[in-house]
This record gives structure tokens, sequence and C-alpha cells, in this order.
């Protein structure tokens, strides 16, 4: 029995207490309760039963008197009907017997009940006396069964209320238990996961205070382990990381046991994977290089005892290839109470790799030093506060001042200037700082003994991180005779150009009086020419008119850039559309289309020479059509930051790639007079014409038959025009 | 007269056979009051008639004066108290007087409570007067008379009785009523109430105890000594006391020898009766 109580869950046995308990003490409150209803229903109808007895007399003597017994009956029947009376009697004086009739007052209650707690109908007597006169005897009888049933009736319904109560404690209580167990519950499984080692865990506070304070403890002890443990588990990723991430080897020596700890970084540094080098000191002996064992064994002891404070020391061990790797350890010693080492650990450090760039830095400085030196142009180098950082041979050569003797000095180079020059090329040197560097430059230098050289000067700036200027490197090349040179040769040019015009110029007047007289001579004497004659003179006079067009030509050659217009701001467009204008005829002539595409900006140009360039452009794609063909011509422009481009292509005879060289030049022809009339002049007067705008021009053509294209890209200043394609 | 009264007393009390007074009579009373009051005056009279002369008078009280009146013309008591008995239509039941009240004459009155705005007779014309019923004499006969005499038209409502109709002039229902004026006084000072007097009629002696002529001579002599005795003789006092202070009687109290004339006022009333709705 007690094995079974035992075996019972808590809860089991609490519910069954529980219930016990309340089962009997509703019983014996109930039956207190019953018992005392039925003290009560005794004493009511006893105290009903007096108060009707002291009652109906008085009630009943008028009608006795008047001896009135019809209306006396009745009043009897009233009187049965009322609750708890089952019976009215009346007997006069005489023996006269009148009573009520019998109201039913059944028992439903059980006779048990009624017999347990003394149910029982009273009966009681009063004598109806008025003046003195007995005038008769009432009977009368309460019935005990209304109160009895109530009483039934109301234990029934306690009964009811007890069960339902059971029943509501069982249910309240089990579920009270359930919801208030399940903290205790969870607890439970949250100890065992703890145990398990799953320490992620928080609990909601729920249930009883009690319960609540329990769970906010545990959560608390739950947090303190997690976060223990997150930090034994952050350390310990630390250190792996630290171990596998900083690329440095770890070695942890037990000096006790002579084991070593060689991190898999230690052996992969060498070559070896983890499992190849065995975690023994003779490892470290067997790889360390024969050189530097005496040093390295040396200068641990040292620190072993105490005799140096730091353990770091660069040797050479063995890899795994058979070359020979910088390393460099670091250690530390950790050490007894008595000061003795126990143990140290360390770390190694490959430093192949930065010998070698070191190595390789110095070969480079050396390169580079080597350059500067034998460079011809002199190359100076200056720092944000004026001072010469660098200062080569070639420099040293011209100025007559040794590095040492520039270096460190701000502005030391302005010595070097003239006068007039010092304040621009301080500009020059402070625009450099602010981040706007002249890249190109000429000026005299002077040398310490006087001597005036002209140098073009090509800078360029060194930057930190941050992009302000570190140095400013200047490479100054001698000019000096180049640029006399160049004057000779502009000269030369000039004299050249004016002398083409003026043969030119001066050789159209005689040119023209032979081709005048020639035709003169041909009238006055036409009667008596033959036909043979006559062609000679036309060969003479056409010739004499092809040699003035062919100086005419020439005569324009020259005049380019020489008498043409200045320079100007003009709308681009305006100058085709003049010069379509001036081609009209043609155009119509030929029937061609002529489209035009692109931005057309507004530029800064000699009008009448880029009218003439595009005049000559357009006038070639019509006149060089195919019979095939309906001549399409189209000019496109584009401009970028630099230079505006106009093209201008064509479905004529094109060109063949060979030739193309050859278009540019004065008087230079690829077809027959015969098959198109020219000059050849055109061209060359658009290419002069293009250089004359620090331009150049170009024709492209996939051959003959299929179309050329010529392109013209002009340096001048230029800006977005209003009108548009 | 003293010697004559106890001859009789003595022939009363030990002259008579038991075969007469074995006989029980009955005793009809004009229900003025409740019943249980009216048992409870007369019982203890009753009583001690019986115990002092062996005749047993048995109460009868109908529930209402008009019934009691009429029992009383059929004659079925033997012995009544009743002031109806003079109504001439009462003549051939043929009750005959043999013990008055001693206390004064009794008067018919109109009344109205103190408080009223009634003051005159004139001002209850055409309006509501309260009567204790068709048969009261003092109390509706009498008054009613009075006003038809005056010409002063009202319209009669009944309570049943004297205690009725007094109570209804209490509460309001009625703003006057035809009273016998003892009833009323006594009503008045149980009641603690006030009231006026509109009208009072001359006096007439309180109800009479007549006897049928049915009832033997030596029956009715020994309840006329019995009763008139009563108020001589201590025991018999005591228990007139005790009966008028059920009622509110004050003494006098009990009744005295009288005859037919004691009561000729009202065969004189009837005489000139204008009411025809008395009973």
């Amino acid at each position: 029995m007690f094995d079974y109580w035992n075996r019972l869950p808590f809860i089991g046995r609490l519910l069954f207490t529980a219930s016990m308990a309340l089962l009997l003490a509703g019983a014996v409150m109930l039956f207190v309760s019953a018992r005392q209803e039925a003290f009560e229903v005794r004493s009511d109808l006893e105290s009903a039963l007096v108060q009707e007895l002291e009652l109906l007399p008085t009630a009943l003597a008028e009608t006795v008197v008047i001896g009135d017994y019809a209306t006396l009956k009745q009043s009897l029947e009233r009187f049965v009907a009322q609750p708890l009376i089952s019976s009215v009697e009346f007997q006069d004086a005489a023996g006269a017997h009148l009573a009520s009739s019998d109201i039913s007052h059944d028992a439903k209650a059980p006779d048990w009940f009624l017999s347990l707690f003394n149910f029982s109908d009273v009966k009681g007597r009063a004598s109806i006396v008025v003046g003195g006169k007995n005038y008769g005897e009432l009977t009368v009888t309460l019935t005990a069964n209304d109160l009895s049933n109530r009483a039934w009736s109301r234990l029934k319904g306690h009964l009811g209320i007890l069960f339902l109560a059971i029943v509501l404690d069982f249910i309240g209580i089990w579920l009270v238990l359930r919801q208030g167990l399940a903290p205790l519950k969870n607890l439970q499984a949250a100890t065992h996961a703890i145990a398990a080692g799953n320490v992620d865990i928080h609990l909601n506070l729920a249930g009883s205070a009690e319960l609540r304070g329990v769970i906010e403890s545990f959560n608390a002890m739950a947090a303190s382990v997690q976060a223990s443990q997150e930090a034994l588990r952050q350390s310990k990723e630390q250190l792996q990381l630290a171990i596998n991430g900083v690329n440095d080897g770890i070695w942890d020596w037990n000096l006790l046991t002579n084991d070593v700890y060689y991190s898999p970084k230690w052996k992969e540094m060498l070559g070896y994977a983890d499992f190849e080098l065995p975690n023994i000191f003779a490892t470290f002996e067997g790889l360390l290089h024969p050189d530097d064992k005496e040093q390295v064994t040396q200068i641990i002891s040292s620190y072993l005892n105490d005799e140096i404070k730091s353990y770091s020391i660069e040797s050479r061990f063995k890899h795994k290839d058979g070359s020979w790797r910088w390393i460099l350890a670091r250690g530390m010693a950790l050490r007894d109470e008595q000061g003795l080492p126990y143990r140290m650990l360390g770390s190694h450090t490959d430093m192949t790799e930065r010998k070698q760039l070191q190595e390789d830095l110095r070969n480079k400085v050396n390169f580079i030093d080597a350059i500067l030196q034998s460079a011809g142009s002199l190359i100076v180098a200056i720092g944000r506060d004026g001072a010469i950082v660098q200062f080569n041979k070639a420099a040293e050569d011209f100025t007559g001042y040794t590095f040492s003797e520039v270096a460190g000095q701000p502005f030391f180079w302005s010595r070097f200037l003239l006068p007039e020059q010092q304040s621009g090329v301080t500009k020059v040197f402070e625009s450099a700082l602010s981040g706007n560097i002249k890249k190109r430059y000429e000026n005299y230098w002077v040398s310490r003994d006087g001597e005036k050289r002209l140098f073009d000067w090509s800078n360029a700036v060194v930057n930190d991180n941050e992009g302000q200027m570190q140095f400013l490197i200047t490479i100054g090349a001698d000019i000096t005779e180049r640029k006399l040179h160049e004057e000779d040769l502009k000269r030369s040019n000039d004299e050249l150009e004016q002398f083409s015009y003026s043969i030119s110029h001066d050789m159209r007047q005689p040119l023209r009086m032979i081709s005048s007289y020639m035709q003169l001579l041909e009238s006055s004497l036409a009667g008596g020419l033959d036909d043979s004659t006559r062609e000679y003179f036309s060969f003479a006079i056409e010739g004499a008119k092809r040699m003035d067009k062919m100086m005419l030509g020439l005569l324009e050659y020259s005049r380019i850039g020489r008498k043409g217009e200045p320079s100007s701001w003009v709308e681009s467009r305006q100058l085709l559309d003049d010069a379509l204008l001036f081609l009209r005829p043609a155009v119509s002539e030929v029937n061609a289309q002529v489209r035009i595409e692109g931005e057309w900006p507004r530029v800064y140009v000699s009008e009448d020479e880029i009218l003439r360039l595009l005049q000559n452009l357009i006038s070639n794609a019509l006149k060089f059509r195919t019979a095939a063909r309906t001549p399409d011509v189209l000019v496109t422009s584009v401009i970028d930051s630099k230079a505006w481009h106009v093209c201008v292509s064509d479905n004529g005879i094109g060109i063949m790639p060979d030739q193309i060289g050859r278009l540019f030049h004065v008087f230079q022809r690829l077809h027959a007079r015969s098959e198109y009339e020219g000059t050849g002049v055109g061209l060359a007067l658009c290419r002069k014409i293009a250089e004359h705008h620090n331009g150049s021009i170009h024709a492209e053509s996939d051959g003959e038959g299929y179309g050329s294209r010529f392109c013209v890209d002009l340096n001048v200043p230029h800006e977005i025009a209003k009108s548009g394609t | 007269m003293r010697f004559k009264r106890f001859v009789v007393l003595f022939l009363v009390l030990f002259g008579l056979s038991d075969a007469a007074f074995a006989q029980v009579y009955s005793f009809g009373v004009l229900p003025q009051r409740s019943v249980v009051l009216t048992a409870q005056y007369w019982n203890p009279i009753l009583d001690y008639v019986q115990r002092k002369t062996g005749i047993e008078l048995t109460l009868k009280v109908a529930r209402t004066a008009p019934e009691s009146t009429e029992a009383m013309e059929r004659g079925e008591y033997d012995f009544v108290y009743s002031n109806t008995i003079f109504h001439p239509k009462m003549a051939q039941a043929n009750y005959q007087v043999i013990l008055m009240p001693r206390d004064e004459a009794i008067k018919g009155q109109i009344v109205t409570l103190a408080d009223s705005p009634i003051r005159t007779l004139k001002e209850i014309d055409g309006r509501e007067v309260g009567f204790p019923s068709l048969s009261a004499f003092v109390g509706y006969a009498v008054p009613m008379n009075h006003l038809l005499g005056q010409k002063i038209t009202v319209t009669p409502v009944f309570g049943g009785n004297q205690e009725g109709i007094m109570g209804q002039l209490k509460s309001g229902k009625v703003l006057a009523a035809g009273v016998n004026n003892q009833v009323m006084a006594a009503f008045a000072e149980r009641e603690n109430i006030k009231y006026r007097i509109l009208w009072e009629s001359p006096p007439f002696n309180n109800l009479p105890i007549a006897v049928h002529p049915r009832v033997p001579k030596k029956i009715v002599d020994a309840v006329k000594v019995a009763i008139d005795s009563m108020e001589r003789e201590s025991e018999g006092a005591r228990i007139l006391e005790r009966s008028a202070q059920v009622i509110g009687q004050k003494s006098p109290y009990g009744f005295q020898l009288a005859s037919p004339l004691d009561y000729k006022s009202y065969k004189d009333f009837y005489k000139h009766l204008l009411l025809q709705e008395s009973k």
C-alpha cells in the first residue's frame, strides 16, 4: 500500500489528498448543516405552530361566536391551504367536529434522511374562548414534509456543489500544479541541458514568486556559466586565431620534461605538415643552421639564467625543400617562486621574405641611384618645405654645388634662377603643394660660376597616402642648343615661306602675260595657222593657265597662317551652313544628299580658314563621286575635352589604302586631270589649315569604290554651341 | 320593594324547577360592535346569569344588524338586546322590555371631525353622510328623519355598524356621520379623536333587554332579577365593569328593571317617521 502510494507522482498524491480532504470536510459540513437545518426546521415548525395557535382562535372567533359553521369550514380550508399546515380541526363544546380537507404534503426525502435528522410533524391544540366562554377546540397539524423536502433538496444541491467543488478542486489543483510545476520541470530539463554542456539556456520567469526567484537564480547561474564558457571559447578561439592567423609559429617548451609543442604554423613555416615533425626539443636542434647553433644556444642559456631580459634572435632553419629560412625567434620564460624557469613560450616569425625584400629594396635603391647619378638631365627632388632632398650628379656638375651643400636648405634652388624668374618658379612650387602641378616649363639656371643655360623642366609629384605632395621631382633637360637651332629653323622657314609667297605671287604676273600674248598671237594669226599650229597654241595657253592655277594654289597655300584672319569665337554650325551655301550649285548639280550630325560647338578659330577647310572637304566628296551612286555626304562633329573633331564621309570613288599617304602633299594627284579637275593643292591646304589650328587631318577608306572619310582634329578652344544637329 | 326583589331573587335561585332551567335560551344582541367585542361583553354576563340562575343563555350575534333585526322580526331569539323592537314592523314579534341600561339615555347625533370645514347641517346638503346601517336607530333613523324634516338631502353611506361608520369618519371617507352619542364619545376617547356635533336628537333610553312572549315568566323573572342585581352584587359589578371596559363604556354599568313606558319616546318617533328606509 505504502509502496503504491510512494510510487504515485507528487501531483497524484497531492490531488488524492486534497480531494479526500475536501470530500471529508464537505461531508462533515453537510451532515452538520443538515442536522442544523433539521433542528431549525423543528424549531421553525414549533414556532409556526405556536403562532398559528395564537392567531387561529382569534381569526376564527367571530365565525365561531356567530355559529356560522359553513363559513368556519371555509376558513379551515383556507387555513390549511397555507404552507406547512397539513390539517386544521375544530370541535365545539357540544362535540360537533369540523375538519379541513387533507392537503397532500408528500415526503420526497428518503426515510433514512427523515429518521436520521428527526424530521416529524408537529401538532398543537388551542381553545377558542371569547368573553370567558369556550366555544371549542382547534387542533392544528404542521407538516415537516415541506421543510424536509427542502432540506433534502438542499442537501442534494450541496452534495452536487461538493462534487463540483471536488471536481473543480481536482482540476484546479491539477492545472495549478501542472502550471506551477512546469517551471520546475523546465528547470530540471535546463539543469540536465547544462550538465550535458548546453549552456545557452534562459528560462522564462513563471510560477510562484519562490519559483521565479529560483528561475532568476538559475538564469543568472546559466548566464554566468555561459559567459564563462563564452569567454573560454573566445579565449581559445582567439588563441587559435592568434596561433593560426598571425603567421607566426608558436612553440611551448616544457623545460622540466623537454617536451616542446610546435604549432602547425611553426611546422608549416618550414614546409612540414603537423604530423611530420615530432614535438621534441631535438626537432628544433635538428633544423637549426649549424652555424647558428652556438649563438642560439648561448642566448637561450643567458636568458634562462636571467642574464639577459629578453629572448629574441634571428637564425636560420632548414626548410623541407632544402632552403634556409631566416626565423626571428622571440620567447618568454615562466618562472617558479624561486625564479627558476620551468616553461618557455615563444613564437617564430619567418623573416626570409622580409630579408629578401630588404635586399631587393637595397638593390632598387642602388639601381635608381645609379640612374639618377648617370642621367644627363638635372634631377632634383624637393620636399614640402622647399628643401632639396635629392640632387643628382648632373645637377651637381652644372650648378657646381654638391648635394650636401644644397640639402636641407629650404628654397636653396632659387639661387639657381634668374632674379626675374624666381617668383614665377616659386609659384609653380606652391601650386604643386596645393595639388596643381605645372608639368612642363622652361627657364634658365645659372651655375655657381655664372654659366647661364636654358632647361626644359618636366615635373612630377610624389604624394603620400592622403594625397598630399611629399616630393616634387623635377627633371631638367638642357635645351640651350636645341632652342638656338629651333630659332634658326623658324627663321629659315619664315624666309622660305616669304620666298614661296614671293615666287608664287610675283611669277603669276609674267605667266599671265605669256598666257595673254599667246592668246593675242593666236587671234592675230588665226587665219594663217594650220591645225597643228593651232593645237600648239592651245597647249601653250592651256599650260600657262594651268600653271597660273597652280601658282594661285601655291599662293593660297603659303598664305595659310600668314595672311589669314586672326582667330575668333565663331559658331561652327554657321561656318558649315556658309560652306554649304557656297556649294549649293554643285550639290544641286549632282543631286547629292548632304547630312549633318553631331554636336557643333562654338570654336575659337580662323573663320576663313575653317570655312575653306569645310568647303574643300565637302567639295572633294561631291567631286570624287561614282556614276553608279547618288552622292551621299555625311558631315559630323564631335567634341571632347581637348579637341573638335570634324569628319566628312562620302560614298564616292574611295582611295586605295596605299595612296592615302600621298593625299595631303602639294600638287599630288591620284587621278588624271582629264578625269577629275583640280590643282592638287586642296588637301594640302586642308592639312596646313589643320596644323595651323594645332590639329591634324587624316583620311580613311576601305579602297576604291568604298567611299572615303576625311577627319580633322582641331585642338582649339571650344564650347557647346547654341546650334544643334 | 327591596323585599320583593329579594323574594324574586330567592325564587329565581332556589324556587325554579330543574326542568325549566335545563332549557337553553337564546340571547340575541343587536350588533352595534364587532361580534367578538359583543361576545366579550355579553358572555361573562350571560355566564354570570347561568351561574346565578342555572338558566343557560346562549349569545346569538348576527353578522350584520339587518340580519339581527330580521331574526328578531321573525322572533327567533328568546331574549334580545335591541332597540329595533320598537319599529312598527317588529310589532308582530312582540318583544317586551324587561330591563334597561343604567346609563344615560342615548341621543342621535350628526357629527364631523373637529378639523373639518363643515360647521352646519346646511353644509352637508347634497353630500355623502355616513350611517351605521339602515337599522341603526339613533345612528340612522333619528338623524336621517331629522334631515328629511329639514329638507336636507344627503346620500347615505353605511358602515355596517357604529364602529364601522365611525372608522370611516376618522379616516375621512365620509365628511359627517349619524351616530349614537355614547358610542361616539367612547370611540373618540378610545381612538383619541376630536369631533364636532352638528346636530343632536332628544334623548332615547339605550338599548333595552326584551323578552319574547314564549319565554316562561319564571325564567324571565329569574333573568330579570339576576341581571338587575348584578350591579349591586360584587361579582356581578366586577363582571359588568370588566365588560364595560371591553367596549369603553363608562359607569354606571349594568341594567335595571324597566317597562315599555320607559321607551315611549321610540314609539313616538315611529309615529312621526318620515324615513321610509329604516328597518
